[in-house]
């Protein structure tokens, strides 16, 4: 196991562990979170939310709520008519439903209380009359039932957005092949369980000022749906991201208790509070997208692909989110990671009455990763006994940098997972035309022969620019166990 | 208005009296009642250990107890862990080496870390493990935590260690 460790000593910085700029605060207990923040005259707020999946709202009556001790505002859908959402083309989010709840867990009501006991007690005097709809459940259900519409807008039916992709003749590229490969994955999708739940307080101030404090990623998306919800001036409105007890993608949406805190701030001109359940963190949920996948891959003897047709299918809950950019990432860096010649994706995304989906760490992008390495690693089997590196490596160009970023990514990470699982350190093949650097270990195969351990790596941009081109760092999304 | 309850017991070497309504748990007491939000809340279910803290020096889930229970006891939250201005070296460590990221999951390691090192100033790898094991962390990947228990625990015995480089440089 011996080798040649770089030698780090003599640098100043490579190899050395540098003290965060906050780390100690984080230590002795004085890093405030959204929670931690407590102002004179706050008040704490509890939302009301919907027990039925799918169902129109007849009724909402906050009388004997109103009349408890210690209750000091109630607010309902109708107290915020405008819609928000974080991408522009999906603004299909009321802070407290209108007309219509679309999952379990949508909101209805919002108490401001003296204290959160009373919030509580207020919130189950509430009385909500529903008229239960079917229940859109999966994304079969979505394609094809029409009605109900989940949402009155979209491309059709229960689909929300489709996007496609083009770009050789695929058809000739299967007609070159030795093989075509034809598969057909689920993700099942999955949350991003930060150990902090999403908290904010709302002060509105008398001179109009309005400031939120927030365990939010995104400020100043924030900042722009306040603004429109709220219809204040942007120079009125200061939002402060206060530190996050992890976010993972899952506090990058503007949320509904974070335009409830700061109306109900402004009603009754104290400072509001809210702090979520962790029941209530799976409604905010936004994580990563259930995809069904089928990936139609042509190949050669020597494992080069010819082309490539990729359909997804995405669960996008309830509402937009992100939505539209993971449906596109599904589908648009398939052609980074490896050299696909032909190549034709489309994909779709599907409304159903679940906590609604958004982004989680890549972004829709390593779910088609896990589903195009699986094929990959099952192709030598197929492929001629006499070219034995036939495979996942023989799919990458060397001529292209971003694969070779993508191996030496994958390398680390083999290395990584070998550490984690105990494995003894083996040896990887490395892609054709890239030589072992001489100062990494020897690398053979993993594990146990019955049981491989598969790496899928991914890219993701980085910056603005197109993410089908070469922008990338060579992060690595997931795991696959093939 | 409902009525409180009265108890007195040593928060973090200190004398203390309290009252607060009788159902609130002592995570409930310490945040709201004593202003002292250092100690965290995770899932209130006694699940992440986020809200760790030590009672008697003992690591407690301070959500699953009620702040009635506290009465006449020594009750240690992250607060409490320095000496005054100069940190404990779990604390040093912990900072120094990247075993808080967030934060938010690290003074309940640190106090439940600081139990390990009182019964067993020279742990193996596996004993903190073990200690560790009822502490959720979604940041770190917990090999920088488990290094900064050890540097700590070198320091603490007055023995020198190298820094450790296993989660910059993998296995050797």
């Amino acid at each position: 196991m011996a080798w040649n460790k770089p030698s780090i000593d003599s640098l100043k910085v490579v190899g050395k562990p540098f003290r965060k700029v906050d780390a100690r605060a984080k230590c002795v207990g004085q890093t405030k979170f959204a929670d931690d923040i407590v102002l004179p005259r706050m008040l704490l707020c509890k939302m009301l939310r919907s027990h039925l999946p799918h169902a129109l709202i007849k009724s909402v009556d906050v009388s004997k709520a109103l009349a408890l001790p210690g209750v000091i505002a109630i607010i309902t859908g109708k107290d915020l008519p405008i819609p928000y959402g974080i991408l522009p083309v999906s603004q299909d989010e009321h802070a407290l439903c209108i007309d219509k709840v679309r999952f379990i867990g949508d909101p209805v009501a919002a108490v401001a209380a003296i204290d959160e006991d009373v919030a509580f007690d207020a919130m189950n005097l509430i009385e909500v009359e529903y008229q239960p709809l079917n229940t859109i459940s999966s994304i079969e259900e979505a394609v094809m039932i029409d009605e109900p519409r989940i949402h009155d807008y979209g491309d059709e039916g229960n689909i929300h957005k489709k996007v496609s992709l083009e770009f050789g003749d695929v058809e000739q590229g299967f007609a070159e092949a030795d093989l075509v490969r034809e598969d057909t994955f689920f993700y099942e999708g999955n949350t991003h369980l930060p150990m902090e739940q999403h908290a904010a307080v709302g002060h509105y101030d008398a001179d109009k000022k309005l400031t939120l404090w927030s365990s939010t990623q995104t400020p100043h998306y924030v900042h722009r749906a306040l603004t429109k919800v709220l219809e204040l001036a942007a120079s009125h409105i200061r939002v402060i991201a206060t530190p996050n007890g992890g976010g993972f993608g899952g506090k990058s949406d503007p949320f509904n208790h974070e335009v409830v805190v700061c109306k109900l701030a402004m009603i009754t001109g104290r400072p509001v509070k809210v702090t979520l359940t962790r029941e209530e963190v799976f409604y905010c949920h936004r994580g990563r997208h259930p995809v069904l996948m089928k990936v139609k891959t042509g190949v050669k003897k020597d494992g080069a692909i010819t082309g490539m047709h990729f359909q997804s299918f995405l669960d996008g809950g309830a509402y937009g989110s992100y939505g539209v950019a993971s449906t596109f990432y599904t589908g648009a860096l398939q052609t980074v990671t490896y050299d696909v010649p032909r190549y034709k994706f489309q994909g779709l995304r599907a409304f159903t009455n679940k906590p609604p989906c958004g982004p989680k760490r890549g972004h829709g992008t390593p779910q088609p990763r896990y589903a195009l390495e699986v094929p990959s690693t099952r192709s030598p089997r197929l492929c001629d006994s006499t070219q034995p590196r036939c495979g996942a490596h023989t799919w990458l160009n060397p001529t292209r940098p971003q694969q070779i970023i993508y191996a030496s990514a994958a390398w680390v990470w083999v290395l990584v997972l070998t550490r984690l699982s105990k494995a003894p350190i083996g040896r990887i093949d490395f892609p054709v035309g890239i030589k072992p650097i001489e100062s990494f270990p020897p690398v053979k195969a993993l594990g146990s022969p019955a049981a491989p351990i598969s790496v899928a790596p991914g890219y993701q941009s980085t910056g603005t620019t197109c993410p089908s081109r070469a922008c990338s760092s060579g992060w690595i999304d997931r795991v696959a166990f093939a | 208005m409902k009525q409180k309850t009265h108890i007195s017991f040593t928060l973090n070497g200190e004398a203390t009296e309290i009252a607060f309504a009788p159902h609130k748990t002592l995570l409930e007491v310490l945040r709201e009642d004593l202003a002292l939000t250092g100690t965290k809340h995770g899932c209130e279910l006694g699940e992440c250990g986020t809200c760790t803290i030590l009672v008697d020096g003992r690591a407690i889930l301070s959500c699953l107890m009620l702040g009635l229970d506290a009465e006449g006891h020594e009750v240690k939250t992250i607060e409490g862990m320095a000496q005054g201005a100069e940190l404990h070296p779990l604390q040093h460590t912990f900072a120094d080496l990247g075993a808080a990221q967030c934060g938010y999951c690290s003074p309940g390691f640190l106090l439940v870390a600081e139990e390990l090192l009182q019964k067993k100033p020279n742990p193996t790898r596996s004993e903190i493990q073990e200690a560790l094991s009822g502490n959720l962390c979604r940041c770190t990947g917990y090999i920088k935590i488990y290094e900064a228990v050890e540097l700590a625990a070198a320091r603490m015995r007055g023995e020198e260690m190298e820094l450790p480089r296993e989660s910059v440089y993998g296995l050797e």
